[in-house]
């Protein structure tokens, strides 16, 4: 068993606000998830626990924004490179000189968990299904608190997709990150990642604490969202 | 010299970095590496002969990514590359030995074989059978080209080891040494352990395991008993020097080679039979390797360092993707629900190809507690060995346990050993020289377990003696064909005691002196011993019971039967394997009656979570009313297990129509509006869809039994648009519309629209639900309707997802636009109303 993700799973369990949210639940005085969804979510961690592997792979690049394109290098080998034309990354990234190219993975036991419950149980499919992206979020969380102790200013995660940070750049990531080797994902034709539970992102490396841009949701034009956190 | 010879007596040195040394001479990220050995010969020469100066034995050809999705756009093919790579280290190695006298014939040409760069399926896009022709074709190459050995390192998948150790035992006889690269749990990227990639391997016939690139020579260390523990085949270890920083841009390692060669001697006491480097390593390092083990270890007057294989260990195993299962100590439960003999349900299933079906029987007997799953799809009127593979793919899609492939169709067995993913167990051989003759060879190329059935062409013999003699001529044939007995299991028969009442006893008799005189594992299936007797599962729990204590090894049973269970259950706790007797006490304490948690298929764990405690719902239980029944209240309250009982009672005196329209819908509907004011939320919406499929099965159930047939308000076609592998919604959507009484033909998620389109013509299909959740997937949506519409114009297309809004459902041409379930449910009662 995964000691990290055991320990993720066990946070998950003791304070279950997270994967609430993801359930669609907004959490206001009156309406509250029933308790009678605890024990499932109790018993889908537990199965997430013994079946998911935690890894995670980051480089840091250089960074230089000019307008609204965003240039990383490979400081050891220049020819790796990526462009981003995005008015949100570049205005997420304001100010920074350096960035990571980050991944993180809980691996494939949890698409293995979602087909056994798309077959069984539709309340355990949901509930795996947020289980699993909660887990994978904190995952992240875990690892980027880690990389702190090197790089003690960095801004929140901003991942293909949020925004105008087109999906495609997908393939950049696996590309300079080597994520099919050293994570074993693998990229669809629409840029959709499997196992599911992964995370491609950018996370800007800055001087200071200060001038800390909008984050993920805040970014992202669709207001409408459901999982908006603002 | 064959490196057989010499291989697990004495210490060999393999060689270390290559990426690191070309680096070092030039190479740029970007550029492919395999294409120096044509490009820059000299400067991989020079590499090879800085190795064989420094003491290595093992010179890796530069081939590791030489195969043809890696090299697609170099201009070379994977021929080209291998030969002048082998040539390069035949040259080294010639000149080397030409100035070096005294270690003539100990150094071998190995040909480097790494991933494809491309994941199999169900995670990547790679077929089982692509992999093993990519790697067939650098095998190929590499052993024309004249390489002495194959080394497939740096694996992290399972599955794609196999394919690549097939192709190397398909195309060369040459020795195939393994090596995987593991995480820090000890863990393949796919989920493996040690132990499991140990027992594939192993079964497989690979001359060498080992492990490396990832870390340093300390953390091997504390991986190292684990392999050695399970291992009987030499092993070998790789490591990097040390885990990797970046410095100033550059990519450095934290371990020196002086640091790094006295953990390698901890490595070598440790059962290491060959040792080298991986990344960060150099000739420096390989040269301290050999200095050290020189000084440490004695040697003998040619300098060589004497070493011993891994004992025998005799370990009876079997394997899947994650995990290994070992035979012969605590008594394991093979399940035996996907076998269609006898069950009917199962074979209409078959002939349905209703997957559905048997994924659920795997997931039920799982959870009931099963070590291995029996797997027989055999029906005369379906094509068994297509069968077979859908079969365990999709098994081994929802659960990592082992399967046991039962099927006497030769054909159907080789595909299923072939593509199973680790060591299975087959099922069965028995004492016919037919069938001996067609089994036996299969077991040993795949390398699975086989489950030997004592009987021969003269039937199944009367005397213990004779299955005894049975065994014993299986053993010996299986030998002939390099078959240890360790992976012979016997069945001794289970005969029906009601027609001989000596036949349990034979049975019983016979087993354990089979295992008794042999020293060899038992496997029977119990049930046949009560057929024609009352109350059977009285009959066969007890058989089981003593079956265990003359010495079974596995049982094959109904993981259903609670009987059965209970008596697996005390079996253990008698017999000392359920410490403390925890297991028991957790499963039976507060029971009034052994057997009375089963109900309706239903398994225990499933009432707990989804039954009896779901006391929420608070939003829509104040406002019950006094004339709504039992099955509306539970299906309301989300109460799977109550819904079912309920319906079950209902059905006695009310009409199947009824039920649905008087009380499932009037539910559903009602929960659904909770759910759409925002009163309730989506867990409380599904689990009362839960508890309306619930009753809905219990309606099937009916009409199987009664032979009468419902009448479906129409059919709907859902599915996940091309390129997008989200569901989760589609399948919301279509066990809401079935609770409605819809059929519903799910067609999955990733689908073309040439599916789609085909599948609403085929079955003249009024409406059609398109689902997709991601920008990037809509186009596939926008597509598949342009399609539709031309061709089935007839038909009305429904659409949801994440990213969809009314005004571009109504761009791309959608007749309809769902924000959520509910809605969908409500357009198709409009569309079919």
């Amino acid at each position: 068993m995964d000691a990290k993700i055991k320990l993720l799973c066990k946070k998950l369990c003791d304070n279950k606000a997270e994967i609430y949210r993801y359930l669609g639940y907004s959490l206001g005085p009156d309406i509250g998830p029933s308790s009678g969804l605890d024990p499932i979510i109790e018993e889908i961690l537990n199965r997430l626990s013994s079946v998911s592997t935690a890894h995670s792979v980051y480089r840091s690049f250089i960074l230089e924004i000019k307008g609204n394109t965003c240039c990383f290098r490979a400081p050891e080998s220049p020819e790796e490179a990526l462009t981003v034309d995005s008015t949100a990354l570049s205005h997420h990234l304001l100010g920074c000189r350096e960035a990571l190219l980050f991944s993180a993975s809980i691996g494939p036991g949890a698409d293995s968990l979602i087909r056994r419950y798309a077959e069984s149980s539709m309340t355990k499919l949901a509930v795996v299904q947020a289980a699993g992206a909660a887990l994978i979020e904190a995952y992240a969380d875990m690892v980027t608190d880690e990389i702190k102790e090197t790089y003690p200013y960095l801004k929140p995660r901003f991942s293909p997709g949020y925004g105008d940070f087109a999906l495609s750049h997908q393939t950049d990531f696996f590309r300079l990150l080597s994520l099919e080797k050293r994570l074993g994902l693998s990229l669809n034709d629409a840029f959709l990642m499997s196992p599911s539970k992964s995370i491609t992102a950018v996370i800007g490396i800055s001087d200071s604490a200060d001038k800390c841009a909008a984050s993920k949701c805040a970014a992202c034009p669709n207001v409408n969202c459901e999982f908006r956190q603002l | 010299m064959n490196i057989r010879e010499i291989l697990g007596k004495e210490l060999l040195f393999l060689d270390g970095a290559m990426g690191t040394q070309l680096q070092k001479n030039g190479l740029q990220g970007g550029d492919n590496p395999e294409t120096w050995n044509i490009l820059h010969p000299e400067v991989l020469h020079s590499i090879h002969s800085s190795y064989l100066d420094a003491g290595s034995n093992l010179i890796t050809t530069n081939t590791f990514g030489c195969n043809k999705y890696k090299l697609e756009g170099t201009g070379y093919s994977v021929e080209e590359i291998s030969s002048a790579a082998v040539a390069i280290v035949r040259k080294s190695i010639e000149e080397f030995e030409a100035s070096h006298e005294e270690n003539r014939g100990k150094h071998f040409i190995t040909l480097d074989v790494g991933p494809l760069g491309k994941l199999l399926q169900p995670i990547g896009p790679l077929s089982f059978d692509d992999a093993v022709e990519a790697f067939a074709e650098q095998i190929k190459a590499g052993a024309a080209a004249g390489a002495d050995l194959i080394l497939c390192e740096t694996f992290t998948d399972n599955y794609e080891l196999k394919a690549a150790i097939l192709a190397a035992k398909e195309n060369c006889d040459l020795p195939i040494f393994v090596s995987i690269a593991p995480d820090e749990n000890g863990r393949l990227l796919t989920g493996g352990d040690i132990a499991s990639v140990t027992a594939m391997c192993e079964g497989l016939g690979v001359d060498a395991i080992g492990m490396n690139c990832g870390f340093g020579p300390k953390q091997f260390l504390r991986f190292l008993p684990k392999l050695t523990s399970v291992c009987e085949t030499p092993v070998f270890v790789q490591p990097n020097a040390g885990l990797p920083k970046v410095i100033n841009g550059k990519t450095t390692f934290d371990v020196l080679p002086d640091e790094f060669a006295e953990d390698i001697i901890e490595l070598v006491k440790g059962g290491c039979c060959i040792v080298g480097g991986c990344c960060g390593t150099s000739p420096d390092y390989i040269r301290a390797e050999v200095k050290y083990c020189k000084e440490h270890f004695t040697c003998d007057a040619a300098g060589i360092i004497p070493v011993t294989a891994p004992e025998k260990k005799n370990l009876t195993v079997i394997s899947s993707y994650t995990h290994a299962v070992y035979f012969g100590d605590k008594p394991l439960l093979i399940g035996e629900r996907i076998n269609p003999t006898g069950k009917k349900a199962l074979k209409q299933a078959l002939r349905d190809k209703n997957i559905s079906y048997i994924i659920n029987e795997a997931i039920a007997e799982e959870d009931a507690g099963v070590d291995i799953l029996d797997v027989n799809v055999g029906l005369p009127e379906i094509d068994e060995c297509e069968m077979m593979e859908l079969a365990i793919k999709e098994i081994t899609g929802v659960s990592a346990l082992p399967l046991q492939i039962d099927t006497s169709d030769i054909k159907t067995m080789e595909r299923a050993l072939r593509i199973y993913n680790g060591k299975p167990l087959l099922n069965s051989v028995n004492g016919k020289e037919e069938s001996m003759e067609a089994v036996l060879p299969l077991a040993k190329k795949y390398g699975a377990a086989v489950v030997c059935l004592t009987l021969d062409e003269r039937g199944i013999p009367e005397t213990v003696e004779e299955r005894v003699a049975i065994a014993k001529k299986i053993i010996e044939r299986a030998a002939e064909y390099g078959i240890d007995k360790k992976d012979l299991l016997f069945d001794s028969l289970t005969m029906t005691v009601s027609t001989d009442i000596n036949n349990a006893k034979i049975t019983l008799d016979a087993m354990r002196l089979i295992r008794s005189s042999f020293g060899v594992n038992t496997v029977l299936g119990v049930s046949n011993v009560s057929f024609g007797l009352p109350l059977r599962s009285l009959i066969t729990s007890t058989f089981f019971t003593l079956a265990m204590d003359n010495g079974l090894s596995a049982g094959i049973i109904n993981p259903l039967d609670e009987r059965l269970m209970a008596a697996y259950d005390c079996y253990l706790t008698l017999k000392g394997y359920d410490r403390q007797c925890l297991n028991y006490i957790n499963k039976y304490n507060g029971r009034t009656d052994a057997y009375s948690v089963v109900k309706n298929g239903i398994v225990s764990s499933e009432v707990a979570a989804a039954g009896g405690t779901n006391a929420g719902t608070t939003a829509v239980e104040s406002t019950n009313q006094a004339n709504e029944s039992p099955l509306f209240n539970a299906v309301v309250r989300g109460l799977q297990e109550k819904a079912a009982e309920e319906c079950k009672k209902l059905l006695k005196t009310s009409d199947p129509v009824n039920i649905i329209d008087g009380n499932l819908i009037p539910a559903l509907d009602k929960v659904g509006k909770a759910f759409e004011q925002k009163k309730l939320f989506l867990p409380q919406l599904l689990m009362s869809a839960d508890s309306a499929k619930a009753a809905f099965d219990e309606i099937k159930k009916y009409y199987a039994e009664t032979g009468k047939q419902g009448k479906s308000k129409g059919t709907v076609v859902v599915a996940t648009v091309k390129g997008d592998v989200h569901d989760i919604g589609k399948n919301i959507v279509k066990v809401l519309l079935e609770n409605y009484d819809f059929t519903v033909i799910d067609l999955g998620k990733d689908v073309p629209p040439e599916q789609v389109v085909e599948t609403v013509l085929k079955h003249n299909i009024k409406l059609v639900g398109l689902s997709a959740l991601m920008t990037t997937t809509v186009v596939s949506m926008e597509e598949t309707i342009k399609q539709l519409h031309e061709k089935a114009p007839f038909c009305k297309i429904v659409v949801g997802g994440a990213v969809l809004t009314k005004e571009y459902a109504d761009k791309i041409g959608a007749d309809a636009y769902s924000a959520e379930a509910m809605a969908t449910v409500r357009y198709a009662n409009e569309v079919f109303g």
